[in-house]
């Protein structure tokens, strides 16, 4: 390696590390403060109130059904993902002709801006001039039914999420390598053994990576919320996330937002940390 | 033999219900944006336009807000991507090429702020820039798009940056450069590549965002294209053929950046997660 000055590389990373700590280290301290004040920002004054802003969320009405809510949307996302995404990164796997633009294909829903994904869902689920109505024969008020709104809100993510998981898992394909099956093959193992006790095995790894990044990206994600249902009907579609933006930018009460906010990082913390040590103990 | 035969037809089968799903949102919305009035406010619409029109663009084109919201979100995307390149590519020279004390702890740290929960910063990020009166500003936009976008732009650029031998600073230093010329001119030049692919992931995020956009802009001062499209929506009647052609305005930038960097951009992110 080359020589070194101790100072270079400090210098050289510093404005990073100055940016990461202005734009998430210090609102982070802010919205702990603030969760223990009275409205900071519409009321200009800045009243301690301890912890009565826990006390409001604690006892307000609707928790049970946000987080059912919020269990729901993640867990629905979740799976749906996974088995869009992993059936699509085993049918490339094998390499054929074309796969490539496939590929490439099926990885635009990914990057399509979750404003330009909730209109081009919007129009397609829309009760009197939707597309899907029409092919379906009868009119479905898709996001304006309570039985159907989570489900279509899911619908739209796993739309936009399940290419993740494709590319996700098929680098983990990639690591596995043929011989293996050959082998089994071989030794007479059919394709459904393979499957299960090699192929899944084999992934263990990537996986945790994929559902820990996949878990927080889809709780958080609460665009579609805002855009198409305001949490609606009723609360059907009101998931803590967006409980969050609705308490501090509709209500305007950022108090009780930070509340939230902070109790709903401390439980995110709390999951990704009990799932950490899990994972870890399967693998001794 | 039959086995392998059976498997064949269910991967062909899921293979076009997946290009289907994929795809057909997409087509649907370009198709639609091309229709007229008449077709859009039929209750029996058709998968394919009866008669092409530009007529929704010509009206996006004249709504001269629109291009304030265009002009706002490319110097937002541009300024971010500028910015964000050249603190990443400092800090990824620092972790790439020097070996110090708290470097696999740097490298670690910004990988898991990738992670950060964006929810918590909400309510904060709104406060923290109303006090410093830069609410509903560009910069306060691009400040917070930085930080978001750092932790993956590092990420990509060290990944790249490894790649290269370091032989050839080497030698650049024996020669007589010095230790930063040996970055600026030999290490970046070579790593254009992944420089360029870097700055398309940059701008497709910042082209995108939505959320924060919404909550710091309250005027057409800083208000970018996603929040202008938003707004096109109305409680009651939306002019569709509208809103359509602006979504697809919104949509081919990054549609078209996107094809050029797939490939890279897929086996940087998950050459992290699968070796670690």
């Amino acid at each position: 390696m080359l020589q070194q000055k101790k100072i270079t590389p400090w210098l050289l990373v510093s404005p990073a590390i100055l940016t990461l700590a202005l734009v998430m280290l210090y609102p982070l301290a802010q919205v702990m403060v603030m969760s223990v004040h009275r409205n900071v920002i519409y009321s200009q004054t800045h009243q301690f109130v301890g912890l009565k802003n826990y006390a409001v969320i604690g006892s307000y009405f609707l928790i049970p059904s946000l987080l059912i809510n919020t269990i729901y949307w993640t867990f629905a996302c979740l799976v749906f993902q996974f088995l869009f995404g992993f059936t699509a990164a085993l049918i490339l796997n094998r390499g054929f002709w074309g796969s490539n633009v496939l590929r490439t294909m099926l990885l635009f829903p990914w990057v399509i801006s979750p404003i330009v994904t909730a209109i081009m869902w919007k129009w397609l689920y829309d009760p009197s001039y939707g597309i899907i109505d029409e092919l379906l024969g009868q009119p479905i008020a898709w996001l304006g039914d309570p039985k159907l709104a989570m489900i279509s809100l899911v619908i739209i993510n796993v739309w936009q999420g399940f290419p993740f998981w494709m590319i996700m898992t098929a680098a983990g394909l990639k690591t596995i390598p043929a011989e293996i099956y050959d082998a089994a093959t071989i030794d007479g193992a059919n394709l459904r053994q393979q499957f299960f006790r090699m192929t899944i095995p084999s992934l263990r790894a990537t996986l945790s990576v994929t559902i820990l990044m996949a878990f927080i990206f889809t709780l958080n994600y609460f665009a579609l919320m805002q855009v198409l249902t305001q949490g609606g009907p009723g609360t059907v579609t009101s998931t803590l996330p967006y409980a969050v933006y609705s308490l501090a930018f509709i209500q305007q009460n950022t108090g009780a937002a930070s509340a939230l906010s902070v109790m709903l990082a401390v439980v995110m913390v709390a999951i990704i940390g009990i799932y950490i040590r899990v994972y870890n103990k399967k693998d001794d | 033999m039959v086995e392998r035969r059976v498997y064949g037809l269910i991967s062909v089968i899921c293979m076009i219900f997946l290009l289907l799903f994929a795809l057909f949102p997409v087509y649907y919305l370009i198709v639609s944006s091309l229709k007229n009035s008449v077709e859009l406010n039929s209750l029996h619409q058709t998968l394919w336009p009866h008669q092409f029109t530009l007529v929704n663009y010509a009206k996006g084109f004249a709504n001269e807000n629109l291009y304030r919201a265009l002009s706002n979100s490319l110097i937002v995307s541009l300024a971010t991507t500028v910015v964000a390149v050249a603190v990443g590519s400092l800090a990824a020279m620092g972790l790439a090429r020097f070996f110090f004390k708290g470097r696999s702890f740097l490298l670690n740290g910004i990988l898991v702020s990738q992670l950060f929960p964006i929810i918590v910063l909400l309510v904060p990020l709104f406060v923290v820039w109303y006090q410093l009166h830069l609410y509903n500003t560009r910069i306060s936009l691009v400040i917070t798009y930085l930080a978001l976008t750092l932790p993956l732009s590092v990420w990509l650029l060290v990944g790249y940056f490894s790649r290269i031998p370091v032989d050839i600073e080497e030698q650049a230093l024996i020669d007589g450069c010095n230790r930063f010329q040996s970055l600026t001119r030999i290490l970046l030049p070579l790593s254009l590549p992944g420089i360029a692919s870097t700055s398309i992931y940059v701008f497709i995020q910042a082209w995108g965002e939505y959320i924060i956009a919404l909550i710091m802009t309250s005027s057409d001062r800083a208000r970018t294209l996603p929040v202008f499209l938003a707004l096109q929506i109305g409680q009651h009647s939306t002019d569709w053929g509208l809103v359509l052609a602006i979504a697809v305005i919104s949509l081919l930038p990054t549609l078209i950046l996107f094809y050029f960097i797939q490939r890279f951009y897929a086996s940087s992110l998950t050459s992290g997660a699968v070796k670690g």
